[in-house]
């Protein structure tokens, strides 16, 4: 019973929820419109031609479409965002550099890619030859009976040292949600029940296949057959992975998609030679303020931008301040 | 929707991505493949259930008494199933197994597992060298 709960309905459920969650988010994300060019950047922008643009400024500051790909490039599989947030992470009384994050995260990253890719054999048919390889090389085959893959142990390591990071530095802490938190535990309960079912109790991987062969062709009779005569442990494994295909397009695990989508990342740094149309503009010909502005409750029209229009918006707001006799106090709660 | 010419691509490459066992399975033409096994002899050591998740741990316990007492007699194995006693040795696995090929390699090779053992162990599908005169010997010693 346990096993056609855990091991038919429950991946079912979680796929579908997974593939339609994470299309969802995608359209969802793509019908929001991006109303200005926001650009994050490090680097110089295109200019004028005698001042000169390195390397580092053409993929920090992005102009062409080209270059934009190379920075989405870079910031996909180098996490180069990670190391720019010089100001948090920079101490600046004692001088040490804590960009721990960026190191955890590659360590998570690249050993969750090298899990997927071994997992893959419990999919395809025949077992692809480089996942053997793969497999064969990480392990250093040979050296230890069973084999130990590195990756495995990679995966728990980081995400240990992911999460300790927001257990034990006191900013982190603070900035944490329970979503946070929750996000690497079910992942380090996924990774850990793995390497137990692989190193102390053991299943029959056979019987794990043929149950997932069977799953795919919607062989329902079958896959109950077999569900009911795979060991506990693998339940407890894929289960928790079933939970975690179903909660991914709903947290904050959809970065995985989302980075394509940020705007900050993925837009070129040319504000100043091609015009960015506000998708929310009616009619992007006639100028913004022949439509309109509306500042404290009374409209500004004008053909186009002249000072005396622009002062008399914000007339009431500079006579505010020249009340309090230009010092601004902060604002009472 | 905005950027449809980035935003439908990026949606077919994830599904692609995401079913990939569908359109490489379908390529191979396996579809719920499931290996058959070539049915053994006699009773095997211990429970068929447990020896197809745990065999492999079997076999380690039987080579650490075949290197560690195996001269002092340690190569008894006492079988918690049946009670019996068998010789600590994959020969006696060999005895009911008679093909490595259609026993072993069945499963080995779906979940994509090559266990380096048989790199130098004997099993019965191994090719001894028959002398046949020196010429045939060049095949086996490059």
């Amino acid at each position: 019973m346990i096993g056609v709960i855990f091991g038919v309905i429950v991946p079912y459920i979680a796929v579908a929820i997974f593939v339609v969650g994470v299309i969802y988010r995608f359209i969802n994300w793509a019908n929001s419109a991006v109303p200005l060019k926001i650009p994050t950047t490090g680097g110089q922008q295109k200019s004028l031609p005698f001042i000169k643009r390195t390397i580092y400024d053409r993929f920090d500051s992005p102009y062409t479409w080209w270059e934009t790909v190379g920075r989405m490039i870079l910031e996909i599989f180098m996490f180069r965002s990670l190391l720019k947030n010089t100001r948090y992470y920079l101490d600046r009384v004692s001088q040490k550099d804590a960009r721990w994050l960026w190191l955890f995260a590659i360590l998570f990253h690249y050993s969750l890619l090298l899990v997927l890719i071994r997992h893959s054999r419990f999919f395809l048919q025949p077992v692809p030859e480089f996942v053997e390889m793969l497999s064969e090389i990480e392990a250093f085959k040979g050296v230890f009976i069973p084999s130990v893959y590195v990756s495995g142990l990679a995966i728990v390591a980081g995400l240990f040292l992911l999460w300790l990071r927001r257990i034990f530095l006191s900013r982190e802490r603070t900035l944490s949600l329970p979503s946070d938190h929750f996000a690497l535990i079910l992942l380090l309960a996924i990774t850990i029940s793995g390497n137990i079912m692989r190193y102390f109790f053991k299943a029959d991987l056979e019987k794990v296949k043929e149950l997932l062969m069977n799953l795919m062709v919607f062989d329902v009779g079958k896959a109950v057959a077999i569900a009911d005569s795979i060991e506990p442990i693998f339940y407890v494994h894929f289960v928790l992975a079933s939970f975690l295909l179903a909660y991914f397009p709903f947290s904050k695990l959809m970065h995985a998609g989302g980075v394509l989508f940020t705007p900050t990342r993925n837009m070129p740094n040319d504000n100043r030679a091609r015009r960015h149309v506000n998708p929310w503009d009616s009619d992007p010909s006639v100028p913004i303020l022949a439509k309109g502005i509306t500042v404290g409750g009374k409209t500004f029209t004008s053909k186009k931008l002249d000072w005396d229009t622009y002062y008399s918006m914000y007339t009431d707001q500079l006579d505010e301040i020249a009340e309090s006799d230009y010092k601004i106090a902060p604002e009472e709660l | 929707m905005y950027h449809k010419q980035y935003v439908i691509p990026l949606i077919l490459i994830f599904l692609a991505g995401f079913f990939t066992p569908y359109w490489y399975n379908a390529m191979a033409e396996s579809f719920g493949y499931v290996p058959e096994m070539k049915k053994p002899a006699g009773e095997c050591v211990e429970n068929k259930d447990w020896m197809a998740a745990n065999h492999m741990l079997l076999l380690q316990q039987w080579r650490t008494q075949a290197i560690r007492h195996g001269a002092e007699g340690g190569r008894i194995y006492h079988s918690s199933t049946t009670g019996l006693e068998y010789h600590a040795s994959t020969n006696t696995c060999w005895e009911c197994h008679e093909s490595k090929e259609e026993f072993c390699d069945q499963c080995h090779d779906y979940v994509g597992i090559h266990p380096e053992c048989w790199d130098c162990h004997y099993t019965p599908s191994i090719e001894k060298p028959h002398y046949q005169g020196t010429d045939t010997l060049s095949k086996f010693f490059s």
